[in-house]
């Protein structure tokens, strides 16, 4: 039990150490350095897991496959962004340490989220993840925008919490259980989903919604990724979003609830709405972060179909989507993350021109992150598009993947315009320096965007449970 | 392992040219020229062996599992058509290095441009139909960053590279489309589930069904072509650097290669019916885009709009289910890259010679620069396809070919080559001839300009007058193309075979 668990406690001991720590001796490379080696650690520790897998601890907590790959992928992620994001964090005049500790909290509450098998599990790890989030959102104290961002979050996140406190509690009502495999069997067992199940379901389907940033659920995305510090930005759009759509994914499949047409229905809306909405939103917009904000309101509702077609395929295409969007968009945010300088962060598309003068690896890396998100071949979103095309054209969902090809279309144009920016020559150019470690992290992003982008089979495979 | 390793070549240099600028700035270049060499040389040996082989299962394949989950392999395989193509390609390509020496960033240029080489090689290997769309959309992602670092930089039209990327990228998203619908179509039918190209010839389609997938085919292929209504990125493409005339020769034969390739046998049912829809947009492309070159001062658009006017003798020659045709088509694909090339090479030399590319604001050429208004005029002779020269053979062929299929298709392409002889002699009458217009200094040719030229003449005129090379290699494969397209509208007794050779080389057998 306590291999399984040993993620858990390794990160946990990690913020009580960084806890103490932080309250003695005041040191920002100290804390970064501790937090690191925390999180490798548990990062090493997942590997003893593979020979006692699956595993359950209670009814509350789930280690399998998924949970295994998932988990490694929030870590991994978080060693990337601990390494890219110090110089970033190094900038705030006062009171760095916290960031670590807000940080590992947030990570061990998405960690739980997508180990969770359990309703009360889930809302512990949701409300364990957001809650450190606030504060991380509005990091950035001396700027008005990034506390405006700070307040929008915990308002709309607070809504969305009760309303999913409230369909959890309108389904445990009907069925009795908050254990998300007896729910899946007494679901199982109905004909007619019964409006008072139907009504919780619609509730946790917004809720998640919103954590997904599906349309119509999508209003505070672009303000929130706009306002948070760029590392914050990119931990909000791939943890952050891991573990609810797991939980979703779990949902779904045990239940098979794609076999009932109101729920069928009202997610392919939600995948249709989100697709066109976000991708032509982003369209008019000059804001990278924004427009990456919008970009990813489209890339969750292009993995809804993996969801809709379901199976093994749905499965595969599903998690590779995930983690492919996860590591492009880490690529991206992470540049941005480095490009900062003076608290300042390049906003406009204009102030990522010449980059390629200024710093040729970080512009290789901002733009094959970017093209992997656009889903170009030669990179990881490439294989991952066609994956998901393939699940949903072998669900026979071809309005959806005449949806997604259109839309990775429309896609394209606002994707390349910031290329072009960052090949763009200028006139004066003062060149950037990047520190060792960075360049090490951004340089295994791109290694992995480009392995699987080439030649994903190995890993293909691997995913397979 | 040899197509393999003429792959691995080009990328292996891609690699070190890009390490190499760091040493010297002539490096990247060096081992360019040299890798391409070598991928050319390997390519032209294997030649003879290629021409008898089917496509799919030669004697060279390369076959290994590659995204196995879902059914795809890394499968190459080559056939004569296929390694014409390879073999002009590195060609070009080996033309197109030792033409680029002094340009910014050789390491940032050599690389991209021998990945768009491997990327267009890879195309004509692909056999394997989720990997020819891996390749198809491959070459355009360094075409797009050659283009956005070599535009030139007083360029109003900043969009060209753009244009280019959503124009090539959306209708190549509607054959991924097509592939997918082919693949489960087939999948159900056989419960095999395979991206082959071999296997999906075997699929049983109903009309509807094969014309909607076609048409994601068709589109993707007539985009890159490009025709008429699809043609708005390629004079911009033109206009924007001058060394992407070496790549679009080379590039829009693709789409050309895939018609051929794929549409026409993945679905023959589907291809006779649209046959009519080609030959109209044949005749509106030849047209037009001739009228619009005729109309046009500037020699890069002209170039441009000769070109897409030749391409629609291509949509033509390949839609009249035809073998003389077809071998037409061949020629006009190879004859038009080469011809309009070296007028867009040439009118690269007369910007760095006066400035302009307005061929309306010089005159006289040919008291000051014999031997560029020499080579001038045989390019111009090229492209309204006098006798002797390779465009004659291609558009004769063609002609032939579509005139046993209709006879008002081929009077009314006949009425292009007239339009292209008015623009072809309009760039001689205003730039060479008559009284001097232009800089006080103007040099002639450099001798690496005349050598490449040279080369370029040459190939038009051993092409033009000795034909039988390349009929013979790529005879074979379009014959049995023909067979597979069971439904042709009249089947071609024996006898007419003869008059294949009789019309290209009577001497023969």
């Amino acid at each position: 039990m306590f291999v399984a668990l040993a993620p858990y406690y390794i990160i946990l001991v990690t913020l009580i150490i960084v806890m103490l720590v932080v309250s003695f001796y005041r040191n920002h490379m100290l804390t970064a350095v501790l937090s690191f080696t925390g999180t490798a650690m548990a990062l090493i520790s997942l590997t003893n897991l593979c020979n006692c897998l699956p595993w359950w601890a209670q009814d509350m907590l789930i280690t399998d496959h998924t949970s295994t790959l998932l988990i490694g992928v929030s870590l991994l992620t978080v060693l990337v962004l601990i390494v890219t994001g110090f110089h970033y964090i190094h900038q705030i005049e006062d009171k760095k340490e916290e960031y670590y500790l807000l940080l590992l909290s947030s990570l061990l509450g998405a960690m739980i989220m997508i180990a969770s098998r359990n309703f009360v599990t889930f809302f512990l790890g949701l409300e364990l993840m957001s809650v450190p989030l606030y504060a991380l959102v509005a990091y950035k104290r001396t700027q008005r925008e990034s506390v405006e961002a700070g307040i929008k979050y915990l308002l709309l996140a607070g809504a969305s919490t009760a309303t999913l406190v409230f369909g959890l509690a309108l389904m445990y009502g009907a069925s009795g259980t908050m254990d998300l495999y007896t729910f899946a069997m007494y679901l199982s067992q109905l004909s007619q989903m019964p409006s008072f199940v139907l009504a919780g379901l619609g509730l946790f389907l917004a809720s998640v919604g919103f954590k997904l940033a599906l349309v119509p659920f999508h209003v505070w995305t672009p303000d929130v990724y706009q306002g948070s510090p760029a590392p914050i930005t990119a931990f909000l759009t791939s943890v952050g979003k891991i573990g609810t759509f797991v939980f979703l994914l779990r949902m779904l499949q045990e239940a098979n609830l794609t076999s009932h047409s109101p729920v069928f229905y009202i997610l392919a809306f939600l995948s249709v709405t989100s697709m066109i909405v976000g991708n032509l939103l982003a369209l008019s917009q000059t804001h990278v972060k924004r427009i990456l904000a919008f970009s990813s309101i489209a890339h969750m509702g292009y993995l809804i179909i993996a969801l809709l077609a379901g199976g093994n395929n749905g499965y595969q295409a599903g998690m590779f989507y995930l983690i492919i969007y996860a590591i492009s968009s880490i690529g991206a945010f992470s540049s941005i993350a480095l490009l900062t300088q003076h608290q300042k962060e390049p906003n406009d598309i204009s102030e990522y021109q010449s980059l390629y003068q200024r710093s040729p690896f970080l512009a290789i890396v901002f733009s094959a992150s970017i093209f992997s998100l656009a889903g170009m071949p030669l990179t990881a979103g490439f294989i991952a598009k066609i994956y998901l095309a393939l699940a949903g054209a072998s669900a026979a969902l071809w309005l959806l993947v005449l949806l997604l090809v259109v839309n990775s279309g429309i896609g394209l144009y606002y994707y390349t315009r910031i290329v072009s920016a960052v090949f763009k020559p200028a006139e004066t150019s003062e060149k950037i320096r990047l520190p060792l470690v960075s360049s090490l992290a951004l340089a295994f992003i791109i290694v992995i965007i480009v392995w699987l982008g080439v030649a994903p089979g190995g890993f293909l495979y691997w995913l397979v449970p | 392992m040899i197509l393999l390793t003429i792959l691995s070549i080009l990328l292996l240099c891609a690699i070190l040219s890009a390490l190499g600028s760091k040493l010297h700035s002539q490096i990247p270049r060096f081992i360019s020229v040299l890798g391409l060499l070598l991928a050319l040389g390997l390519a032209s040996v294997n030649f003879p062996t290629a021409i008898t082989e089917i496509f799919g299962s030669t004697s060279f394949d390369y076959n290994v599992p590659w995204i196995a989950v879902a059914g795809a392999n890394f499968h190459l395989s080559a056939d004569g058509l296929s390694l014409l193509f390879i073999v002009f390609t590195l060609f070009l390509g080996v033309i197109g290095a030792l033409l680029t020496s002094k340009i910014s960033n050789p390491g940032y240029f050599f690389f991209h441009y021998l990945l768009l080489l491997s990327g267009i090689v890879g195309i004509f290997m692909a056999a394997d139909l989720l990997l020819f769309f891996f390749f198809w959309e491959m070459m355009l992602l360094p075409m797009y960053f050659l283009m956005i670092k070599y535009r030139e930089l007083n360029d109003q039209n900043e969009n060209t590279p753009f244009k280019f990327l959503l124009y090539t990228q959306v209708s190549g998203l509607l054959m991924l489309l097509g592939i997918l619908a082919l693949f489960f179509i087939h999948g159900r039918q056989t419960s095999i589930y395979s991206f082959e190209l071999s296997d999906l010839m075997q699929t049983t389609l109903s009309l509807p069904v094969a014309i909607f997938i076609m048409t994601g085919f068709v589109l993707a292929f007539l985009v890159k072509l490009p025709v008429i209504p699809f043609h708005g990125w390629m004079p911009a493409t033109f206009s924007a650097s001058p060394l992407a005339v070496i790549f679009t020769g080379i590039l829009v034969k693709t789409g050309a290669y895939g018609i051929l390739r794929l549409a026409i046998p993945l679905f023959p049912e589907a291809s006779v019916l649209f046959a009519p829809t080609a030959m109209a947009i044949g005749i509106m492309t030849i047209l037009y885009a001739g009228l619009i070159a005729f109309s046009s001062n500037d020699i890069r658009k002209i170039a441009a709009y000769s070109s897409i006017s030749h391409t629609g003798f291509i949509i033509i020659g390949l839609y009249a289910f035809n073998i003389l045709s077809w071998h037409g088509v061949i020629f006009q694909m190879i004859a038009s890259a080469i011809g309009v090339g070296g007028l867009a090479l040439l009118g690269d030399a007369l910007y760095r010679r006066t400035g302009t590319y307005d061929i309306t604001g010089i005159s006289g050429l040919w008291s000051r620069a014999s031997v560029f208004s020499g080579f001038g005029l045989v390019i111009s002779l090229a492209i309204l396809g006098l006798p002797g020269l390779a465009n004659f053979i291609a558009e004769f062929l063609i002609l032939a070919g579509t005139f046993q299929q209709s006879i008002v298709v081929t009077i009314l392409a006949s009425i292009g080559i007239v339009i292209a002889a008015a623009y072809a002699l309009r760039i001689v009458q205003k730039v060479y001839v008559g009284e001097y217009r232009g800089p006080v200094e103007l040099k002639d040719l450099s001798l690496r300009e005349k050598m490449i030229m040279s080369t370029l003449v040459v190939l038009l005129l051993v092409l033009g007058l000795y034909t039988r090379p390349i009929i013979r290699s790529t005879e074979k494969v379009l014959e049995r193309t023909l067979i597979l397209d069971s439904s042709q509208p009249e089947p071609l007794a024996p006898g007419n075979d003869a008059s294949v050779k009789y019309f290209v080389n009577p001497q023969i057998d």
